[in-house]
């Protein structure tokens, strides 16, 4: 704003200079007729006043400021004096300008900013100028006293033509009548003052209510409420639901966590619906019938308020929860202290421990290798021998297996035999194999049940190939083969082939081989006579039972106990072949070459226990057990002697030879360390035979459990971690085999009749049936065991070189390695419990009678569907067409309750919520559909993006559908060898529309798969890896 | 009316407590020269030198209408007796192509319903007779004009020959005219007010006047001016029973307004604005008038000078026009915004 803003006055005033002082006004002289409109006279003055605003034409106006001016420019005025002499006490706005403020007008200047937009207007009034008067004319003033507009009688014409009737200066009014008319009736005027008037004396006022918007200030009112305490069980869900139902919609439910760890303070905020008004005055009503009603939410009482402008409330809420949980944080940060104490203490001991077992170890190692030298000699093997695959150590045992439909065809020649479990004969063509072995001078292969036999004229081609290929890969399998030399192979005819001095050499060598032999099974032998008959005697003697009744007594007790507690071990197979070729090796020589053992040893005897332990184990247990029995025993005595105890004993008795011979062969045959400790001759047979009775008792079969322990836990102080391996392998069971490899000679024999003298053999019709069966029943349970053992044997590339792979960074695992990692993934045709893996228990709680509900659920889904067909027809019967809502919806309605989540198979999976009978739609498979030449367009376009995995379903020849932009969870169902689903194409409403249907029952959270059907890919290249992992798995998708 | 809750009774506790609670930025930051409330206390109506009329409802403190009048200007806008019908003044530009006439509009169809045509210059102030269909205005031609709604023709007419406010009393008898020039004001009875003024009272003038306003009661005028010092004189013998000091600047005004102080309806409390952005409240309770000669008020009766007992705070602009609601406790303020006032902390 300027100056030249204002209605300038400016030759006659300064611009400033004037201290405020109250107006002083001038009379002007002038005596104007109101009506006059003699503008010629101050014309020309406008021009220089206005000249700033306006042009020159300046309309002739009765305006009190051009009048003003006029008479200003005659001069005849006191103007000029007042503003040259007198000292003005008006103040100009302009006298202050500059400093605006912009909330609106400046207090000291009087100037509102903005108006300078404005045009200026007339009613504008400048205070620089004086207010020029002039005296009054009372015969000017009047009073219309009739006016024919008023008088509602006359029409509209005659008003026109009426006159006004004017009375002047209260022509004939007289003068007594010029009175204050209140005073006529004063005590009505103030006593009953007319109702109808605006200006009524209220003496109390009612009080409006503003609605909040955008005009108004402050802040706007609350309408936050803030629920506190909440128990953590609460959900914002359920809690929002909960205010619902208290019949006015509510919004932005929040639940507010802590913002450093995200822990929910159990504190909630909401609002509701509705302007700021009503929602406070619904909150206010909610807090109140809250109140009345002591409500309760989860048990807790509801605890809520208002929160407060500044959020006050919430604040304070947020803090005292946050107390409530550092409080609780700090309890369980000093308990986690303590445990981590505890923690800390018991590593230690372990750490103890480990150095220990590390060092045993060590020297189990050591053993190893001689031992490891000591098969090499004995690798040479003879015929009616089979060398058991390089995962059992190229194991040597007695006998061939050999079935008899193929006998004629081997005729007795080598052969190699490459087990069915190990490479499925049904899955992959012998053709296959040949191709695979096509390096080697094999006469023919055959495929059995069994397995694969390959046939070797010659022994050498089949020992090369089967130390060549042994265990190699082959596909996803390995070929885990058994080189067998059948009975009445002939060495000759194998020396034949070879050159005479090589068969020479080997027959020299076969025969120092023997001698060494001989001599090393001498020496045993004496050292177990010695053993046996010498120094056992005695030490039985000293140890009897009858001795230490007492002892006995506790130590049962408290191995009980242990038994309890301890954990299954692993492995058995293992246990049970390492036991059973090593004791077929100590038997070679004196092998009976049946291949049916003579079953009569087999009789029940009386038991007899009586175990031995290292002494170190011995005085462990002394120390422990005279703590419990205060067994008044001397301790020299004990210390020398092994206390007979139910645990196995190693030979800490024998002569050192002799333990370090057996212990060798025990070591060669261990891969994971876990050998059971099998008794040497001169100290096993008495427990050996007290072991075998067990066969046919159940309760019995802990005991046997005695007789083996682990060796490498042997000799650790604390005995509760050697129990538990000691403990009873289930499948152990001590049956003809046992008791086959436990009596190997006469001697033993003998003794075995001697302890079962008193029981009475049980009468068995036939006997060599009775054998065969049991051998039979003996391998299908090893077989069990083989399959538990694969999963052992992993390329070392693929092991984890860290001892752990959570220790390693992340890293992509080729497709191709997978396949090698599949048995270990073979659960995942268990039901997974990705899904709901909170409720372990309660699903294993559901589990045990699933059955019912499953059956169940099964059932009511099918009524369903038959409730929707009977509704659907219904409808369309009523209202005559078939409406397209319902047929879309038939799909859906039949839709079963599925889940994606991460996969075994591949990347993401789809998995059944709940079991799912056969034959089931489950879901159907949406996505767009489209032509197929856009459809190979698009897999172009995926693969260039790099969207590896393919969403593209076939319809028909031009028809694809594509679920990798658009589409349902259907497109996460993996491929399977073995499915549980099938795609179907079915058509509704003349439309194809992909759906899946479920084979076979499904369980809940069994991921759902079906089988692709690719179309054979003749480039290897392209061909992609299955990775179901189902038994039936033809390793790739195409 | 079932937002309106149980009455208030007009206190000084309560006066006190009022904050504005609502602004109305419509006027473009204008300067506002006017406000007037309807009969019912529902409507204020307010106008500035944009040349808009903007009509807020005061039961909900919403702003409901904008009326343009580019063409006419607006000023002076005040309600009839007829709801939501209105008279405002014409503000012409100094090109003065259009006239002085005094608008009658409906504000229900925007239409205006007849022109006062008669003013030779600027209307300045318009009073509308509290209970009856007619009003009086004057302006820069230094007439006083009495007319009637349905007559364009002026019903009456006094020559001032000076720049007046005016005020009617509470019941349409009587109405005073004041020139701040003079000082003087002149009561006229509004049947024979053309024979002359029954009194005429001398005031020691100050700065200009921008309103005469009986109090509701009938027993007090307020002569409120554009300086800190406003007058209470006695309804009927005119004489100066107190002097409202408010300690500050005068207020600068730009354009003629409809007043800077008011009565509250039960005449016992005046609300003035001041320059310093506030409104100063003033207690009457203690002022003794004659009431039409019943008692006798000596010099002394008085105090001479009444200081607020209570200053508030209007939180932006300058309250220069001042207006109370003749029927809810809710006075707004204007500036180049209108506020709306409501006492606090209770509901």
């Amino acid at each position: 704003m300027s100056y030249n803003n204002h209605r300038g006055y400016g030759n006659a005033y300064p611009p400033s200079g004037y201290s405020q002082k109250p107006w002083k006004r001038s009379r002007y002289p002038d005596q104007r007729d109101e009506d006059s409109r003699s503008s010629s006279s101050y014309s020309g003055r406008y021009h220089s006043e206005y000249n700033s605003h306006t042009p020159s034409e300046y309309p002739p106006s009765p305006s009190s400021r051009g009048i003003k001016a006029a008479i200003a420019s005659n001069g005849s005025t006191p103007l000029g004096t007042a503003s040259a002499g007198t000292p003005r006490n008006q103040s100009t706005p302009d006298a202050r300008l500059g400093n605006e403020e912009p909330a609106g007008t400046d207090p000291k200047t009087g100037q509102n900013s903005h108006d300078s937009k404005f045009l200026k207007l007339m009613h504008h009034v400048d205070f620089s100028v004086p207010k020029e008067t002039r005296s009054s004319d009372p015969s000017k003033n009047y009073k219309v006293m009739y006016d024919p507009e008023l008088d509602p009688t006359l029409s509209k014409a005659e008003r026109k033509s009426k006159q006004r009737k004017l009375r002047f200066k209260g022509d004939g009014v007289s003068s007594s009548q010029v009175i204050d008319p209140r005073k006529t009736n004063i005590a009505q005027y103030f006593q009953k003052p007319n109702k109808r008037t605006k200006k009524f004396p209220f003496k109390q006022l009612p009080q409006s209510k503003f609605v909040f918007d955008k005009d108004s200030l402050g802040p706007p009112p609350q309408t936050e409420l803030v629920v506190w305490d909440l128990p953590a069980t609460t959900s914002e869900v359920y809690l929002e639901n909960y205010f619902r139902s208290y019949g006015d919609p509510i919004k932005d439910m929040k639940f507010i966590n802590d913002p450093i760890n995200a822990v929910p303070l159990g504190v909630g905020t909401f609002k509701f619906q509705g302007n700021p008004e009503k929602a406070q005055r619904l909150a206010k009503k909610l807090i109140q019938t809250l109140k009345a009603e002591r409500a309760k939410i989860d048990g807790v009482e509801i605890r809520i308020g208002l929160n407060d402008h500044d959020g006050e409330l919430l604040q304070k809420r947020i803090d005292s929860a946050n107390e409530k949980l550092r409080i609780a944080k700090n309890k369980r940060a000093e308990e986690d202290k303590r445990r981590l104490k505890r923690q800390l203490e018991e590593e230690q001991r372990r750490h103890e421990e480990q150095k220990r077992i590390d060092e045993e170890n060590r020297k189990i190692e050591a053993l190893k290798k001689a031992e490891a030298a000591a098969t090499l000699k004995v690798e040479k093997f003879q015929p009616n021998s089979t060398m058991v695959s390089i995962r059992h150590n190229n194991k040597v045992v007695p006998g061939v297996f050999l079935p008899s439909d193929l006998k004629k065809y081997i005729k007795e020649r080598p052969y190699i035999l490459i087990h069915d479990r190990y490479i499925p004969t049904k899955r992959i063509p012998s053709q296959d194999l040949k191709r695979a072995l096509n390096k080697y001078d094999w006469t023919r292969i055959l495929s059995d049940k069994t397995g694969f036999f390959i046939v070797f004229n010659s022994l050498n081609e089949a020992k090369r190939c089967f130390f060549n290929e042994d265990g190699r890969k082959f596909y996803e399998y390995k070929m885990y083969m058994e080189l067998a030399v059948p009975e009445g192979f002939n060495r000759s005819s194998d020396n034949e082939d070879d050159e005479g001095i090589q068969a020479k050499t080997r027959k020299n060598d076969l025969v120092d081989e023997g001698v060494n032999m001989l001599i090393k099974e001498f020496q045993m032998y004496l050292s177990k006579d010695i053993r046996e008959r010498i120094i056992a005697p005695v030490v039985l003697d000293l140890l009897g039972h009858d001795k230490y009744p007492e002892l006995v007594e506790s130590l049962k007790a408290k191995e009980a106990a242990m038994k309890v507690t301890a954990p299954v071990v692993s492995s058995n197979g293992y246990l049970k072949q390492n036991a059973l070729s090593l004791l077929a090796k100590q038997r070679k020589q004196q092998q009976a070459q049946t291949s049916l053992p003579s079953f009569k040893k087999k009789i029940e005897r009386p038991k007899v226990k009586r175990n031995l332990i290292p002494m170190q184990h011995a005085l462990n247990y002394d120390r422990e057990s005279e703590s419990e029995s205060d067994d008044d025993e001397e301790d020299s005595s004990r210390s020398v002697t092994p206390v007979a105890s139910k645990r196995d004993r190693s030979s800490a008795l024998t002569s050192p030879d002799d333990e370090e011979e057996i212990e060798a062969k025990k070591h060669k045959k261990t891969k994971l360390q876990k050998s059971f400790l099998y008794e040497s001759e001169s100290s096993s047979e008495v427990e050996e035979d007290a072991g075998e009775e067990v066969v046919d008792e159940a309760a019995d079969e802990n005991e046997i459990d005695y007789s083996t322990i682990e060796e490498q836990y042997q000799p650790t102080e604390t005995p509760s971690t050697v129990f538990p391996e000691s403990e009873l392998l289930p499948t152990e069971v001590f049956d003809l085999e046992v008791l086959q490899d436990v009596i190997k000679d006469d001697e033993d024999m003998s003794l075995a009749m001697k302890v079962l003298e008193e029981v009475k053999p049980e009468p068995i019709p036939n006997m060599e049936y009775w054998a065969w069966k049991q051998m039979d029943t003996r391998n299908a349970s090893e077989e069990i065991a083989e399959d538990v053992d694969l999963i052992e044997s992993l390329d070392p590339r693929l092991e984890c070189s860290s001892g752990s792979f959570r220790s390693e960074g992340q890293r992509q695992i080729a497709d191709a390695d997978k396949i090698e990692y599949l048995p270990h993934r073979r659960k995942i045709h268990k039901p997974l419990k990705t899904v709901q893996h909170d409720f372990e228990e309660e699903e294993e709680v559901s589990n045990n009678n699933s059955t019912s509900t499953s059956t169940n659920n099964v059932q009511s889904s099918r009524v369903n569907r038959a409730k929707n067909r009977r509704f659907a027809a219904d409808i369309t019967a009523q209202i005559g067409t078939e409406s397209e809502v319902l047929s879309l919806n038939t799909l859906t309605k039949r839709k079963k309750p599925v889940s994606f989540a991460r996969s075994a198979i591949h990347n993401w999976g789809l998995y059944a919520m709940e079991p799912i009978a056969a034959k089931e739609m489950i879901i159907e498979y949406v996505g767009e559909s489209i032509r197929q030449q856009v459809a190979e367009h698009r897999e172009k376009s995926y693969l260039k993006t790099g969207i590896g995995s393919s969403y593209l379903f076939r319809v028909d020849e031009n028809t694809v559908i594509d679920a990798t932009k658009k589409g349902g969870i259907a497109r996460f169902i993996n491929h399977c060898c073995n499915p549980s689903c099938t795609a179907k194409i079915i058509k509704v409403e003349g439309k194809k529309r992909i759906v899946i249907y479920a084979l076979r029952d499904i369980d809940a959270n069994e991921e759902l798969t079906y089988d692709y059907k690719f179309e054979r890919e003749t480039n290897d290249e392209e061909r992609i890896r299955c990775l179901c992992g189902a038994p039936g798995c033809k390793g790739w998708l195409n | 009316m079932s937002r309106l809750h149980s009455t208030v009774v007009i206190t000084d506790k309560i006066l006190a407590t009022c904050r504005p609670t609502k602004r109305f930025d419509y006027h473009d930051k204008a300067s506002i020269t006017s406000l007037d409330f309807d009969d019912s206390g529902q409507y204020l109506i307010s106008a500035g030198i944009d040349k808009s009329v903007q009509l807020y409802d005061v039961h909900k403190g919403t702003h409901s209408k904008d009326i343009k009048s580019q063409k006419y200007g607006a000023h002076l806008a005040r309600f009839t007796h007829n709801a939501l019908q209105y008279l405002h003044a014409s503000t012409p530009t100094e090109k003065a192509e259009v006239d002085h006439a005094i608008r009658f509009s409906d504000l229900s169809n925007n239409q205006y319903l007849r022109y006062f045509k008669g003013h030779k210059g600027q209307v300045t102030s318009i009073e509308v007779n509290p209970l009856e269909n007619t009003f009086l205005s004057t302006g820069y031609d230094h007439t006083v004009k009495m007319w009637d709604l349905k007559s364009s023709a002026p019903i009456g007419n006094l020559d001032i020959g000076m720049e007046s406010v005016l005020a009617y009393d509470p019941q349409g008898l009587v109405f005073a005219v004041g020139c701040s020039s003079s000082g003087q004001i002149s009561l006229y009875n509004t049947a024979y007010f053309d024979k002359g003024p029954f009194l005429r009272v001398n005031v020691p003038v100050t700065t200009s006047w921008n309103k005469l306003e009986f109090s509701n009661n009938g027993k007090l005028i307020l002569v409120s001016t554009n300086g800190p010092l406003h007058f209470i004189l006695d309804a009927f013998l005119g004489q100066i029973l107190t002097t409202l000091d408010t300690n500050s600047d005068p207020i600068p005004y730009g354009y003629p307004s409809t007043g800077s102080c008011t009565f509250t309806p039960c005449g016992k409390f005046v609300l003035a604005g001041t320059s310093s952005g506030k409104v100063s409240l003033f207690d009457l309770n203690q002022i003794k008038s004659t009431d039409g000669d019943v008692h006798v008020v000596h010099d002394d009766t008085n105090p001479t000078r009444l200081t607020p007992f209570k200053v508030l705070n209007a939180n932006g602009g300058i309250p220069k026009i001042v207006a109370f609601d003749p029927k809810l406790f809710t006075f707004a303020t204007a500036d180049n915004t209108v506020a709306l006032w409501q006492p606090q902390d209770r509901l």
